[in-house]
């Protein structure tokens, strides 16, 4: 899709986004609280979090695929376009063609009873309809593209590894050249050799075609070497954002220095890991003050008191901490 | 989160029917190729008249004859025809009417999926048969109106059924998946939920045909068939007036009114095992 409003509107922007969900209590729970960011034209965009931060919701958030219980507010724009005010002819010309998905489980995220090339036919069919023949080329060059053989084309899901089902449904995100792709944990039930494979994938795919990537995940290791900037949700919250690079190597906000510490990393000495203690709060009953709070060691009173706001720490850096870190960790 | 899904094809590899199975195919093969045959079987006229009145089966009359002479072994085979055929069609009529309820009310979900089940459940409660009786007596009999009847009185359980399978799949990622490829509603009906719900339609089907079949066979007997169109209900009916004097009037249309009902019973257990 052209980008009418030239190269600076990014081809994602959200803004403000909130989310609720009705609870047994009666009440609405607000599972994603004000987030935003933005994804510019073939940037890789990191959106980091554990389970239950948001981070799936607000991915599905982008192209309206929540349930009709989901209240929604704030703006999400793909390409300087609102998707709120949508209808839902214009929604389903957008999704698959100029802003596509790869989804977390590649067991279940094909139709069983359809062969694997003709599902990737379809989803291109949908937008461009097209000859036979010229479909069944493009489909066996996409897969190519992937490294699966023409030859699987007639193969049925069931038949293919995780690894090659994942690779195949990202032949299938990028079949009409989106101009955006939202990758949900797309490694995550995969193994690690092949989880570098399929993120190979998405860096050359990246870099060929100027797909612009949202990967959302919740290994803060497996993005660090892909992605320009980070995002870091917690419960709902944007809790630090910023430049890849100075988000690891100077994270401000004690949550993602946390998360740091909890992975193991090759390129320092070995340290003892150190766990996150606690739980992640539940949305139907938060702590007071910041999300974080019970959970920080470096919590203090006015942390319990007053929600801290999302404030820069520097260019294009911000963080959503009373105390924020300056020290490198 | 942890994956631990076996990699297992979505339905088991083929293999060989069980023996009951098989017997169910015999069976319903047997009925329907001599009703598809009838012709070719007997040169006897289902409704011509014959001196021969009452005759026990003989080598003339393999059935024997009724009690206007009538050669029963033509009436059992193009009555056949007759109750197949209404099972038939009424068998898919209610079919396609719970399948299509089933689907929209399981993907839709909400206020729509209310009032389709609950318009289901009002058709569910209502005693089947003495509606259809009631019915047919206003309406008149006719083939058309029987195949009407029986086939818009029994779609309520396959409406149930493919509801329950819908709500499961809609929640899979391919649905999801499918509509962020995006395919508008209809087509995900069509394309992703008909296909994955297809082995309940056929053992639906299956299950749904003999239970027309008999439920023609009971109006058929109280005597609101089509006369025209003489039905092994309609023979059982004729026949129990002499259930003292000639046995096989009864006893072999009911015979082949229980070999087609247990065959296709059988045929759609078998499908219903081997869909996994």
């Amino acid at each position: 899709m052209l980008d009418q409003a030239g190269r600076d509107t990014p081809v994602l922007s959200v803004r403000d986004l909130s989310i609720s969900f009705p609870h047994r209590s009666g009440r609405r729970v607000r599972v994603v609280q004000g987030v935003s960011f933005d994804v510019m034209a073939g940037e890789i965009v990191g959106l980091v979090g554990e389970s239950g931060s948001g981070k799936s919701i607000t991915a599905r958030a982008v192209l309206r695929l929540l349930p009709a219980t989901a209240a929604v507010s704030g703006e999400v724009r793909l390409s300087g376009e609102n998707v709120n005010g949508m209808s839902e002819r214009r929604l389903r010309a957008l999704r698959g063609s100029s802003v596509s998905m790869i989804f977390q489980d590649p067991m279940t995220s094909f139709d069983p009873v359809h062969r694997i090339g003709a599902q990737i036919g379809e989803a291109i069919t949908v937008h461009h309809p097209q000859r036979r023949s010229a479909l069944a080329e493009r489909v066996a060059s996409l897969l190519a593209q992937v490294g699966i053989a023409p030859s699987r084309t007639k193969a049925y899901p069931h038949e293919l590894s995780g690894g090659m089902r994942q690779r195949a449904m990202t032949a299938m995100a990028v079949a009409n050249g989106p101009a955006l792709m939202i990758a949900d944990e797309p490694t995550t039930a995969l193994d690690v050799t092949v989880q570098d494979q399929v993120m190979q994938l998405m860096r050359e795919l990246n870099e060929s075609a100027g797909t612009a990537i949202l990967l959302i995940t919740h290994n803060i290791a497996v993005v660090a070497s892909l992605c320009s900037r980070l995002v870091v949700l917690y419960a709902g919250r944007v809790m630090e954002d910023g430049p890849t690079e100075a988000l690891l190597a100077r994270p401000r906000h004690p949550y993602t220095w946390s998360l740091l510490r909890s992975v193991p990393r090759l390129d320092q000495p070995a340290e003892r890991l150190m766990a996150i203690t606690g739980q992640p709060p539940d949305p139907a009953a938060p702590p007071g003050g910041c999300m974080f709070q019970p959970r920080c060691p470096r919590a203090v009173a006015r942390c319990a008191e007053q929600e801290p706001p999302l404030v820069a720490v520097a260019p294009g850096h911000h963080a959503r901490c009373w105390r924020p870190m300056e020290e490198a960790a | 989160m942890s994956v631990t899904i076996a990699l297992r094809p979505p339905w088991p590899r083929p293999r060989l029917p069980s023996v009951a199975t098989a017997v169910g195919v015999l069976l319903t093969g047997i009925v329907v190729a001599g009703a598809i045959c009838a012709p070719l079987l007997t040169s006897a006229d289902p409704l011509g008249l014959g001196g021969d009145i009452l005759s026990a089966p003989t080598r003339l009359h393999p059935m024997g004859t009724d009690d206007l002479g009538r050669d029963l072994f033509a009436r059992v085979l193009y009555g056949g025809r007759v109750s197949l055929g209404i099972g038939l069609f009424s068998g898919l009529l209610s079919v396609v009417f719970g399948v299509s309820v089933g689907m929209v009310a399981g993907f839709a979900g909400g206020v729509l999926d209310e009032v389709l089940m609950r318009v289901t459940e009002i058709f569910q409660v209502m005693p089947k048969l003495l509606a259809a009786v009631v019915v047919v007596s206003l309406v008149g009999s006719s083939l058309t109106n029987e195949v009407l009847v029986i086939g818009l009185l029994s779609w309520p359980a396959t409406a149930r059924v493919i509801r329950g399978r819908v709500q499961v799949l809609r929640g899979q990622e391919f649905i999801a998946a499918a509509r962020m490829g995006g395919a508008s509603h209809l087509r995900i009906l069509w394309r992703n939920l008909l296909p994955n719900v297809f082995a309940y339609v056929l053992v639906s089907t299956s299950l749904q045909i003999a239970s027309a079949i008999v439920s023609e066979s009971f109006l058929s007997f109280l005597g609101l068939g089509d006369p025209g169109h003489p039905s092994w209900g309609l023979l059982l009916q004729q026949g129990q007036l002499f259930l003292q004097q000639a046995w096989w009037l009864t006893t072999l249309p009911g015979i082949a009114l229980a070999m087609t009902v247990l065959g296709m019973n059988l045929l759609g257990d078998g499908l219903s095992k081997g869909r996994g």
